[in-house]
């Protein structure tokens, strides 16, 4: 399977790496239960024969994004805000003052489903 | 006919034009071009309101350089009146009570808005083949896709449609596109252009910019986009006072290099060797060489550098862009607005269907891989080590920025390709965002201007990355060098 | 309730607190509390494409003034950069399908809240207070369509501060003496309105029963949202003895989250989830890491005014008052504002103060279900009475009496004591007369005390008392039947 998605009509830098970290014959790292609890952990219904498909798809991601373990970064820290990298940005506080106007019917307009000033939804158990 | 903005403001400014006659003469040619499929939303109503009121705000004298000129913006800024649809079936018929900053801000500009611009699902794709209202073609040759996710936007200036539209960038969205169509687009330094009202697809990555015809309309342009904004938390409030201004900034930087066939004077530019390695399509390599050597032949100096860790920017952001996606797009369920699914047997239903239903599969990939990436057990080996790659690369730019001026190379490995050609494979169209990836990811500015076109006469766009906060120059660097192929063609 | 024998009970409280600010904790859009459904939710709290969170400088303040206020005003236990994380889950009262929180770097992190349970003193230790927003509502009831609920984002953004206690409390009385401490503290140094009833403090308990020596701690379950002291301590004895009997029965205690049912006093499982969660933390990519310099932190702390446990230290060292009383006193705002009251209007007395609040007026709010802001006798009149007591006008006896009638609001407190001649008698000649009389009725009292019988005396003074109506001086009576029986 993963080969098929190391299948390139045109080469680019990146591909050879990929390779490397793809030895050809792996079993799929994603089986179609894999991504039931994937999307069922980010709320997509998916039917078994996308669950079969998306496997293939993630497995073939998973061959990419694998790449990562190969580098060394003992000692390195993660840089979240891009711009860390060159100063030290910090949050910016706002004041405490509350704005009250708020258009809530312009808000309910754009609602599936509304009533009485609420959004309306399928019976909510606790 | 010239329709640059620099061209059209001469003609408004000469009352050989209004802003109604403009923006009338651009809607008839949207509405001759559906089958490019670049806009998704034009009302001609609302945008000839705005023309009326910029051609009042001409009479009365406003000199502001932007006033009556037609724009159109990427479908992923919302817009009160044009609906918001971020290229989803999920939105489709979504109208958002308030502007997003980049739309006020040109629209105070008097920029007269012509419509909303296709675009790839959540800005999530290299071919704009993953809108839920049908891909964009590229106006060069409608077989090929425009590149994405900025598509609709690319396309619309290239065709002449509309002479310059607003794009997002999260890893190369503004520059890819530019190059397959054959404008110029600029990505500002991450922070620079307000994401307040942008429809997030990557937090830590997504940018506002413009593409336009020419780096001087963009300059233009930038310089209205650019500017604090207290709304988003991650705008930058102290730019150094060097590089606050755009515009000013941009025309200094000629002024200083006007001497004809010393134009690039003084500057260095960085060649990283990783970008013109095996695996570029071999004219690709030749234009941007041959763009270098003409900018060397005025003056520049060329050292050959190295971004060690230019492959490894395609995992690093394949596991933060998904995983912040995933987030970002939680919102959409069902509740509040948007879709939601017409059958479900109870509330978790409804939420599961609908956004089935509502999102078409690459955002299903993405959202489902970001899942992953964050998910307990796999955080520390995925997204941490990817955020620690991040810094890598983002130190690996300002070594290589020890040695050079600005960073030069090609935007993609390859012209634009057929439509349909890498839809079935997701991850060979993820390795033809390798050269605009690692900007994204370290929050550099990065434009694309055309420097040629292929035997197939497809454009070929010209990389050029410089350190933070270093737009002006760049642009006054691609317009010295468009001029300089004008006078050459 | 007591423990079963050979069981002990591990007991962490996780109390949301909901801070005081006027605007929401990401959005500018008001917290008023019982407004009309989504009147107070704006574009960011709706979660609207293309909204984006910033942070109010009111909610960090508020985190600020408690980590101070839990560490002795010491600022090492507040952090210096601070990260809001997000926590993903689905629910449609949140908005964004994630809550922004806190996870790898709470404002604080430690602190202590100094407790009193059965006479016995306890430090809680508290593992940490993170910053978050709160959800929305869903309603239930009143809806005209059947099989729906209803969203309400009001609450939706309004600012919370989580705060967490080291599993270190061991019943049920020291989990409500916790969380009546930290409310009083919270209200106290004016982060949150304490209003239960409108879920402005709602406490989660973490419970889990082990056999005595065990070191191990055995398998918890969480109890949610109970928004009262009482359902508290109700709650958390429900569940001890539940465990206890599931464990004494063979049976395992499942890791799960119960509700507290008040109607039932009992605890039930919530709906079993599907599968576990997993709520994908990361750090949110939309906010920066939060600065607290600690100049910031000195600017909060002077602020603040002085914080309870320095007053309570004071109140001992400068006033003589037990370690305990000045901690009872200094509990609640209201109280210590009460003392500080009372002892300006005597010009001192503040032993006989806190005997006075602390006992009887205590007593007196607790029949009649009372706080003490709304005590129905000010501190002027009650120092009135404290100062009739100083000058030897009433006995300490006669007092409680006077309190009485005041409580029942009879007037002044000097009208009081005329009109049920309540005075005390301190005239030597006056006191002598009921002496002898006493001595003369009762000859049996008087023998038994000559033969040794110290408690004979007793008898007499209480038939002085009584023949002077309270009134006469308590120490004069005693000197003279003393005096009398030893001639």
């Amino acid at each position: 399977m993963r080969g098929e998605i190391l299948t390139f009509r045109r080469s680019a830098p990146g591909i050879a790496l990929a390779r490397r970290a793809l030895p050809p014959n792996v079993p799929m790292a994603f089986q179609p239960d894999d991504i039931r609890r994937l999307a069922r952990l980010a709320r997509i219904a998916v039917d078994g024969g996308e669950a079969a498909h998306l496997a293939r798809e993630l497995s073939g991601i998973l061959g990419l994004i694998d790449q990562l373990q190969a580098v060394n970064t003992a000692h390195v820290e993660p840089l979240a805000h891009p711009l860390d990298v060159v100063m030290a940005s910090t949050q910016r506080l706002r004041d405490d003052r509350a704005e009250p106007a708020i258009d809530r019917e312009a808000h309910l307009a754009n609602a599936p489903q509304a009533e009485g000033g609420l959004f309306l939804v399928p019976r909510v158990l606790e | 006919m010239d329709t640059t903005l620099h061209a059209l403001s001469a003609r408004l400014r000469a009352r050989q034009a209004t802003a109604v006659s403009l923006a009338t003469e651009h809607l008839e040619r949207i509405g001759a071009a559906a089958p490019l499929n670049a806009f998704l939303h034009v009302d001609a109503d609302l945008t000839l309101a705005q023309a009326r009121e910029a051609d009042r705000r001409l009479a009365a004298g406003d000199p502001s350089p932007l006033l009556g000129l037609p724009v159109a913006h990427k479908d992923i800024f919302v817009t009160r009146g044009w609906r918001s649809t971020a290229g989803s079936r999920m939105l489709e018929h979504y109208t958002s009570p308030f502007d997003a900053a980049v739309v006020e801000r040109l629209a105070a500009a008097g920029m007269v808005c012509l419509g909303k611009l296709n675009c790839d699902e959540f800005a999530m794709g290299s071919s704009n083949e993953n809108s839920a209202f049908g891909a964009v073609r590229n106006p060069r040759d409608p077989a090929r896709i425009p590149g994405g996710s900025s598509g609709g936007s690319a396309a619309a200036v290239a065709a002449g449609l509309v002479p310059a539209a607003t794009g997002t960038d999260t890893g190369g969205s503004l520059r890819q596109p530019a190059s397959m169509c054959g404008i110029t687009a600029i990505k500002p330094t991450y922070g620079r252009v307000s994401r307040y009202g942008m429809i997030a697809f990557a937090s830590s990555l997504d940018q506002g910019g413009p593409m336009a015809h020419t780096a001087e309309d963009c300059a233009l342009l930038l310089d209205v986009l650019c500017g604090f904004d207290a709304r988003d938390s991650t705008s930058i409030e102290d730019i150094p006072a060097d590089k606050a201004h755009i515009w000013r900034g941009f025309q200094a930087e000629n002024a200083a290099n006007a001497s004809p066939g010393k134009e690039f004077a003084g500057l260095t530019l960085g060649v990283p060797r990783e970008f013109l390695a095996d695996g570029v399509a071999p004219e690709v390599r030749a234009a941007v060489e041959r763009a270098i050597a003409a900018m060397v032949a005025r003056g520049a100096r060329r050292v050959d550098i190295s971004l060690p860790r230019t492959a490894l920017s395609i995992p690093a952001y394949y596991v933060i862009a998904p995983a912040e996606a995933s987030s970002n797009l939680s919102r959409f369920d069902g509740v509040r607005y948007g879709h939601r699914a017409a059958d479900f047997r109870d509330l978790n239903d409804m939420i599961e269907r609908t956004r089935a239903e509502g999102f078409g599969r690459e955002v299903k990939r993405r959202i489902l891989t970001g899942a992953y990436v964050l998910s307990h057990g796999y955080y520390d080996a995925y997204y941490l080590q990817a955020q620690r790659v991040r810094r890598l690369i983002a130190e690996d730019f300002q070594a290589a920025f020890r040695q050079c001026d600005l960073i030069v190379g090609p935007v993609a490995p390859t012209t634009a390709w057929k439509a349909g050609e890498k839809s079935a494979d997701p991850v060979a169209m993820y390795l033809e965002d390798i050269f605009t990836l690692g900007v994204s990811l370290a929050g550099l500015p990065g434009l694309s201007v055309p420097c040629a076109v292929d035997a197939g006469a497809l454009p070929v766009g010209l990389q050029v990355i410089g350190n933070y906060f270093d737009e002006a120059r760049m642009l006054a660097v691609a317009h010295r060098y468009q001029r300089l192929a004008e006078a050459g063609s | 309730m007591r423990m079963p024998a050979g069981w002990e009970a591990v007991i962490g409280l996780e109390t949301h607190v909901q801070l005081k600010t006027a605007s929401k904790i990401f959005s500018s859009a008001p917290t008023d509390f019982g407004a009309a459904p989504n009147t107070q939710a704006n574009a960011v709290d709706l979660a609207l494409p293309g909204t984006l969170p910033v942070l109010n400088r009111a909610a960090v303040e508020c985190a600020i003034k408690f980590g101070l206020a839990v560490n002795g005003g010491d600022d090492r236990h507040i952090a210096a950069r601070s990260v809001f994380a997000r926590k993903n889950y689905f629910y449609p009262d949140l908005p964004k399908g994630y809550q922004i929180s806190q996870y790898e770097l709470p404002v604080v992190t430690g602190g202590q809240v100094e407790i009193e349970a059965g006479g016995a003193r306890k430090t809680v230790t508290l593992t940490r207070a993170h910053l978050e927003e709160d959800a929305g509502k869903s309603l239930h009831e009143g809806l005209d369509r059947p099989g729906v609920s209803g969203i309400d984002l009001n609450r939706a953004g309004t600012p919370l501060l989580e705060i967490v206690t080291d599993p270190v409390m061991v019943s049920a009385a020291e989990a409500v003496a916790y969380a009546r401490a930290l409310h009083g503290l919270v209200t106290w140094i004016g982060i949150c309105d304490g209003n239960m009833q409108e879920g402005s403090f709602r406490c989660d308990a973490n419970v889990s029963v082990r056999r005595d020596g065990d070191p191990r701690l055995g398998t918890r379950a969480e109890i949610k949202n109970v928004n009262s002291f009482r359902f508290l301590e109700k709650a958390i004895e429900f569940e001890i003895r539940r465990q206890i009997e599931v464990l004494e029965d063979g049976g395992a205690v499942v890791q799960e989250t119960r509700l507290y049912d008040a109607e039932r006093d009992q605890t039930r499982s919530m709906r079993s989830k599907e599968d576990a969660m997993d709520y994908r933390y990361f750090p949110d990519p939309d906010l920066l890491p939060v600065a607290i310099p600690r100049q910031w932190v000195e600017t909060v702390r002077h602020s603040m005014g002085e914080l309870p446990a320095a007053i309570a230290s004071r109140l001992s060292a400068e006033f003589g008052l037990s370690a305990s009383d000045a901690r009872q006193i200094t509990q609640t705002r209201a109280l210590a504002d009460y003392f500080f009251a009372l002892t300006a209007a005597l010009g001192g007395g503040h032993r006989l103060a806190a005997t006075w609040l602390l006992g009887e007026f205590s007593a007196a709010l607790n029949r009649a279900a009372l706080e003490w802001q709304e005590a129905p006798i000010g501190p002027t009149r009650l120092a009135a009475l404290l100062l009739r007591i100083q000058d030897g006008t009433v006995s300490g006896k006669a007092a409680k009496e006077v309190f009485d009638a005041l409580w029942d609001a009879e007037g002044d407190v000097d009208a009081i004591i005329a009109a049920r001649g309540l005075r005390q008698v301190s005239d030597t000649a006056a006191i002598e007369r009921l002496v002898d009389a006493a001595i003369a009725a009762h000859p049996k009292a008087v023998e038994e005390y000559r033969a040794g019988k110290d408690k004979a005396l007793n008898a007499l003074f209480g038939q002085v008392m009584k023949a002077s109506n309270k009134t006469a001086n308590p120490g004069q009576v005693t000197e003279l039947l003393k005096k009398k029986l030893a001639g």
